[in-house]
Parts: structure tokens; C-alpha cells; sequence
């Protein structure tokens, strides 16, 4: 049987472990059901996603924790990282480094190493070596997996958008929680294929009133609900999901015949538009592209509670929605279902205002 | 000359000093810099000749102002620091010519993305892993470019030769500050809690080294001297239940934390964190010969704050301190929504209960609001202190 490495972040570079034979998954939870456990030991005022996690880890029923061989963390984010100082000493662990910014002349060299590092951590570990030609085999799988995501969100390029949110969003989250690179690349191409066909032949699933929505901030599959799922029963459409599982970690393509496999790899990575780097350059830069591509009308920006880094960071996305003269909203919330009307009237306000 | 903030008449007179004696810094010419924690290289700005002024907000009242701009639910220290900067009701914000900021926490990092929209700040990039192979390069690589800001900044040359020399003075001032928690090691203590902490944030009130150095120095002396003659703060056969504060972001909160403490008769006889005796005992290398940001890199990395993770060095420290300070309990102190330190605690009440030593994890803000339910808080532990203190000695009867 193939090992299974449980991953948390986005920033993980899944290829060194896929060209070892392994497979991997994205853990972090979206469900509220262990988060009171997890208060026993953190803190009750954190994002519900830090907490859902080592929640999830500690009443040992999710399978993956229960049967990886791996779980990894990254220093993204201060509720993630200290959280993993628990869950590190559960399960068996390891952490990987991610540098405070990517502009500094420290960045690129810090984060080669850690990619190295990680590299000779799972040779050792497993007993295994990683070959070139096995990462850059690894670099195609998930290359393909990645230019389906964009193939399928692409749909929403076209006006009215080809799609509703829902439907994109749940095939998605099922390729992140699946181990099957190629069964997922397969059944998104597929997808997309459907809807492309479909519109072609005059469908149109979405009203051209619709106003068109990027969703942008925190990952969303514990909020999905009340918030993407908000703005079209409100009359949105949501055009570009810029987050974690959508489109920002999904732009990242790797050159599988680049001459030093391990730095293309790493430099591809660190450019994922995440808010924890100072400044978040990669994040701003990305969200004006897709506000363009996607002829947004509106951001929303969606935070998770006590999550700094993007809820500091709506200062500066307000702004930028403000440069681009697009209307910009955001909300805070977590996985317990007291806000849901609140926030029920706040979007569909919003969506009226479009 | 310089100028003083539109609103200065409105400040109590003690502020108003404050902005006075930078001013008179700011008159005579002088650079200054604006820190905000113990891992601004403070050896870089001496090298650089300029004074370094410590800006962390303390208080509640630049809040309200921060909150137009930053999220509500986040750490206290951060809203009054960015509200100081936003409202010019800070002297030493006001008068800095450049700020250094360290990428210690989330809130921190991001705020100071605003605060360089108000004055120049160079946010020093911290590594998050305490490994010195992982990441010792990466932080002097940091410092070596903080060194560069300064020198545009300012138009000075920074040698090798300068920050050596600022390396020795910096060395002597950590000498003296793990003086002033010796002092607690003594049984009774020689020194309180409450005017441990004043001396270590006199920071806020000396601009300079000489001046500061000499003062604490006498201030050493007069406790010592008080303490021979019996005439310490605690009588010579009292013994008081022995406390270890560990955490962050004190500052602005021992008024009803340390001191009701205090008060209901304990002592606080060590800190443990970033200004704790570890960070005070632990020099940085004095070598005429190695890269001088290199040995700042190496003793800067050990500090011990929650930024680094895994953070058992830190735990480890912890223990030693318990043992040496011979403590009888410790207690978290946390400002609301600190991720690191407030995560951190749940691995420091482990530490304690694998030493055998009560434990208090205290979360708290700038406000009065928990003033009450904190002294409750305070008095109920040191009854617990005490009864755990009676339990063992009779354990140990017993065991003859």
C-alpha cells in the first residue's frame, strides 16, 4: 500500500513526496464538530479552522490522522504553527519552514533549503530516493491536476458565468481530499468539459443580472454556506474563488524540464498568494489579475475569526478594491451557525448595492 | 527645530515631559529609532549613532482610534501601538526618524505594512524555527540589511568595528538586568516583582545607555544594601510563596496582575520570556575576528519568544529557571488574541505539572474591565501556592 502524507497547507510541495511514491492529502478541518474538544487545550479565541484541525486530531476518528504515515505542517501562520507544537506530539510530524516574505534577499535561499531539506527528510525517513526524473514526473501529474482546476474555474470567465459556485466548488474540495491525482484531474477535465459543452449549446445556468463576485480570504470550506452559497441565493454570481482550494494555489505551474527540478519547484511555491507574507505582493497582484480577468464587479472577503493575517490584511484589499473601482465587502465569521442570518442580510445588501 | 503634535496642550504633564526630552534629542540633532521588542538589534542602531526608543502601546486609550483601521479582536499591544502612530499621542513615535518592526506574530507583521504608510518602517523578517542550521543566515542576512536602511536613513557608515563595540556595552546592560533578577533569587527576595518590572522598562524613561546603566547600578546597590541590614521589602524570616511570570506584552498590565500578586502575598521573583533572565543571561559572543552580524544572529535566534516553533528550547529554559529560582508556581500572562504566547501555554502548563509546580494561564487586555475578577484570580492562586508549599514540606516530613 502507498503511503499517505496528510498536508495543511497549500505552501507544501506535494511533488517531493509524490515522487516518492506517496500520496498526499489536505487535512485542515471544516467541520465544527471537535472544536470544543480542542478548546480543552487552545485557546477558545482562534480561527475555528486551527482549531477544527487539532480537534479533529485529538477524538482520533478522522482516518487520515489515524492511518498517515506523515502529517506535515508549515510555519504559515502563528494558530497553525503553534497549534502543530500539540498535534506534533500525537502523530507522527514535520514542519516545514516558510520565510515571512518573498522579496528579501534571505527568502529564496531559506526556502530552497527547506525544500531540500524536506527532500533529504523523506529519504531518510522512508528509505527511498527521489530522483530527478521522478519529481519532474510528479511536477506533470500535478501540473495536469492544476490546469484542470483552471480549465474548470475558467468557465466563470464567460458572461453570464457558465456555472453556479456550488458545483465548482464541491469538485474542488473533492480533488483536495482525494489521494487519486490522475481519478481527479479526469473527473475535472471532465466537469469542465460538461459545462463548456453545455454553455456552447445555449445553457445558461446563471442569469446575465447576476452580479459577478470574487470571493477572496481565508479558506472557505468551513463557511462555504453562509457565505459563497449566500451571495448567489441573493441573486450573485460568484465568478473566481481566490483562495486556498480555487484558484490561488491552482495558478501554480512548474517547468518539468527546468534544469534544477527542486528550485523550479520551490519557486513556484513561494509565490502562492497567501496574506502571511510581508508585503503581501504575490496576493495583491494576484487579486487585481483575476478582478480583471474575471470582470468582477465585487470582492468579497471572507475571515476566519482571529485570523490576523487576513483580517489585518483587509486595509489593504479594501484599498485595492477601491483603486480598481470595484465594491468590496468583508466578513468575519467561524463554523457555528449563529451568524448565518446576519450574514444572510449583509451579502445580499451587498449583492444589491452591485 | 523639531515640532510637537497639534493636540500637545492636551496631554498630562507627564506625557508632555516625555515629548519634551525627545524633542530635546530631536533639537540637538540626534537619530532616533523606534523599536518594538527584544529582537531589534539594538547593537546596529547604536553602530549607527542613533538612539533607540521603545514604542509598544500600553495603554487603552489609543485604541478606539486603531479599531477604525485594524480588526477589533486583536492583541491589545498592537491597536495601541498603530493608534499612537495614527493619533501622534506618542512622543517616541513621534520623534522617530525610522521604526524597526520584527515579524513576531501575524498582527505584528501585518500592522506594520500600515504603520510604514505613517512613518518609514523596516520590518526585520524573523525566521520561525529555532534550528541554527535552518536558520541563522537568513536572520543575518535580516540584520545586515536593517544595517543597510540605517546607513541610507541616516548617511552613516555602520563597520564591523562600531557594532563590535556597541556588541560589549549591550553585553554589560544584559549583565546588569540578570543582576536585577538575581536579586529575586535570594529567599526572601531582596526586590519585588512589581519594581523588577519598573527597572526593566526603564527603557522607557533613559534614552541613554551610560545614564541608564549608572542608575540601575545604584538601584542595585541600595537593594542589596537594605536587604543586609534586614530592611528588604520582606521581613529577613518571611518567606513569601515564590512566582515565575513567563509570557508577553507585560507591559500595561502589572498594575493588576504583579502587584495584586503581590499584594495578596506573594512574590514575583523571576520572569521568563523575551526580557526574562534567559534572553539576559544569554550574551552575544564578543569576537574580534567573527562576521559580528552572525554572533548578533546566533544570540538573537535564542530569544525566547512563541514566535519559534518547535519551541523546546524554550521549555527547557523554563525548567532550569523553576529549579534556580527555586519557584513554587508560575503564571502565563497573555494580552487577548496572542496566538503564540496564548497556544504556547497549553505546552507550559505541562512543563509546570511535570515539575510539580501550580500553574495559571492569565489573559488579559489594557482595559479595567477584569481588574476585579483578576485580583480574585491573583489571591485565590497564592492560597494554592500556599497549601501546595504546606502539602510537600509535610510530604517530606513523612518521607523523614
Amino acid at each position: 500500500m502507498d503511503k499517505l502524507v496528510g498536508i495543511f497547507c497549500q505552501y507544501t510541495p506535494r511533488e517531493l513526496f509524490e515522487a516518492a511514491g506517496m500520496r498526499t492529502v489536505t487535512l485542515g478541518s471544516v467541520s465544527s464538530r471537535n472544536i470544543a474538544l480542542a478548546e480543552t487545550r487552545l485557546p477558545k479565541n482562534l480561527c475555528p479552522l486551527v482549531k477544527a484541525s487539532l480537534g479533529d486530531c485529538m477524538a482520533g476518528t478522522d482516518p487520515v490522522y489515524r492511518n498517515a504515515d506523515l502529517i506535515v505542517g508549515e510555519t504559515g501562520c502563528d494558530g497553525k504553527k503553534k497549534m502543530f507544537e500539540i498535534l506534533g506530539d500525537m502523530v507522527p510530524f514535520y514542519l516545514i519552514q516558510v520565510p515571512q516574505g518573498t522579496d528579501r534577499a534571505y527568502s529564496f535561499p531559506m526556502w530552497k533549503k527547506e525544500v531540500c531539506m524536506l527532500k533529504e527528510y523523506i529519504e531518510k525517513t522512508f528509505g527511498v530516493t527521489i530522483t530527478d526524473e521522478a519529481l519532474r514526473e510528479a511536477v506533470r501529474r500535478r501540473n495536469a491536476l492544476r490546469q484542470a482546476k483552471m480549465r474548470l474555474m475558467d468557465v466563470q470567465v464567460n458572461k453570464p458565468a457558465a456555472s453556479a459556485a456550488d458545483v465548482i466548488f464541491d469538485a474542488l474540495m473533492e480533488a483536495e481530499y482525494s489521494p487519486d491525482i490522475e481519478e481527479s484531474t479526469c473527473r475535472l477535465n471532465t466537469l469542465a468539459e460538461e459545462l463548456e459543452t453545455e454553455y456552447q449549446a445555449g445553457s445558461r445556468p446563471v442569469s446575465k443580472a447576476a452580479p459577478r463576485v470574487l470571493v477572496t480570504g481565508c479558506p472557505i470550506g468551513g463557511v462555504y454556506a453562509k457565505t459563497v452559497r449566500a451571495v448567489e441565493e441573493n441573486g450573485g454570481s460568484v465568478v473566481c474563488l481566490d483562495s486556498c482550494h480555487g484558484i490561488r494555489a491552482a495558478s501554480v505551474w512548474i517547468d518539468p524540464q527546468a534544469p534544477d527540478i527542486l528550485e523550479a519547484i520551490a519557486s513556484a511555491y513561494i509565490q502562492i498568494g497567501c496574506a502571511i507574507m510581508d508585503p503581501a505582493v504575490c496576493r495583491a497582484d494576484q487579486l487585481r489579475r483575476y478582478i480583471r480577468k474575471y470582470d468582477a464587479a465585487g470582492v468579497l472577503d471572507i475571515t476566519l475569526q482571529t485570523c490576523h493575517c487576513y483580517t489585518v490584511d483587509t486595509y489593504f484589499m479594501r484599498r485595492l478594491a477601491e483603486e480598481m473601482g470595484v465594491r468590496y465587502l468583508t466578513v468575519d465569521t467561524d463554523y457555528q451557525p449563529s451568524d448565518m442570518g446576519q450574514l444572510n442580510t449583509r451579502i445580499g445588501a451587498f449583492v444589491e448595492t452591485l | 527645530m523639531a515640532t510637537l503634535p497639534e493636540h500637545f496642550a492636551e496631554f498630562k504633564e507627564s506625557r508632555q515631559r516625555n515629548f519634551l526630552r525627545v524633542k530635546a534629542l530631536k533639537d540637538r540633532g540626534e537619530n532616533v529609532v523606534g523599536t518594538f521588542c527584544q529582537y531589534s538589534p539594538k547593537e546596529i542602531i547604536d553602530a549607527a549613532g542613533a538612539y533607540s526608543v521603545g514604542l509598544c502601546g500600553k495603554s487603552q486609550e489609543p485604541i478606539p482610534l486603531a479599531e477604525t483601521k485594524l480588526p477589533a479582536n486583536l492583541c491589545p499591544l498592537i491597536k495601541a501601538s498603530y493608534g499612537n502612530a495614527l493619533g501622534d499621542t506618542c512622543p517616541y513615535a513621534f520623534f522617530s526618524d525610522v521604526i524597526s518592526g520584527e515579524t513576531t506574530c501575524d498582527g505584528k507583521k501585518k500592522m506594520y505594512r500600515m504603520l510604514n504608510e505613517i512613518k518609514p518602517t523596516y520590518t526585520i523578517h524573523l525566521p520561525n524555527h529555532p534550528d541554527r542550521e535552518r536558520s541563522v543566515e537568513a536572520l543575518a542576512d535580516e540584520f545586515r540589511e536593517f544595517a543597510k536602511r540605517l546607513e541610507e536613513a541616516f548617511g552613516v557608515t555602520i563597520t564591523d568595528e562600531k557594532i563590535r563595540e556597541a556588541i560589549k556595552i549591550r553585553n554589560q546592560e544584559r549583565i546588569q538586568a540578570a543582576a536585577v533578577y538575581e536579586l529575586g533569587r535570594l529567599d526572601p527576595p531582596a526586590i519585588t516583582g512589581y519594581n523588577m518590572r519598573h527597572i526593566m522598562d526603564s527603557d522607557d524613561y533613559y534614552f541613554d545607555v551610560k545614564e541608564k546603566y549608572e542608575i540601575t547600578d545604584e538601584v542595585i546597590r541600595q537593594c542589596m544594601e537594605a536587604y543586609n541590614q534586614g530592611e528588604g521589602p520582606y521581613k529577613p524570616d518571611e518567606h513569601p510563596v515564590r512566582v515565575i511570570i513567563s509570557g508577553a506584552g507585560l507591559g500595561g498590565t502589572e498594575d493588576k496582575t504583579v502587584k495584586f500578586l503581590e499584594e495578596a502575598g506573594g512574590a514575583v521573583v523571576c520572569y521568563e520570556g523575551c526580557s526574562g533572565i534567559v534572553s539576559r543571561r544569554r550574551l552575544v559572543e564578543e569576537s574580534e575576528t567573527k562576521d559580528p552580524y552572525l554572533c548578533l544572529a546566533e544570540k538573537y535566534l535564542e530569544v525566547p519568544c512563541a514566535v519559534m516553533s518547535p519551541n523546546s528550547p524554550r521549555f527547557d529554559q523554563i525548567r532550569r529557571t523553576i529549579d534556580e529560582w527555586r519557584a513554587d508556581g508560575l503564571i502565563c500572562i497573555n494580552l487577548h488574541s496572542c496566538h503564540p504566547f496564548g497556544i504556547e501555554a497549553y505546552n507550559i502548563s505541562r512543563v509546570c505539572e511535570e515539575k510539580g509546580i501550580p500553574f495559571m494561564h492569565i489573559e488579559t487586555d489594557f482595559s479595567d474591565s477584569d481588574v476585579e475578577q483578576l485580583r480574585t484570580r491573583m489571591e485565590a492562586f497564592v492560597e494554592l501556592l500556599k497549601e501546595s508549599r504546606a502539602a510537600k514540606a509535610a510530604k517530606e516530613a513523612a518521607n523523614g
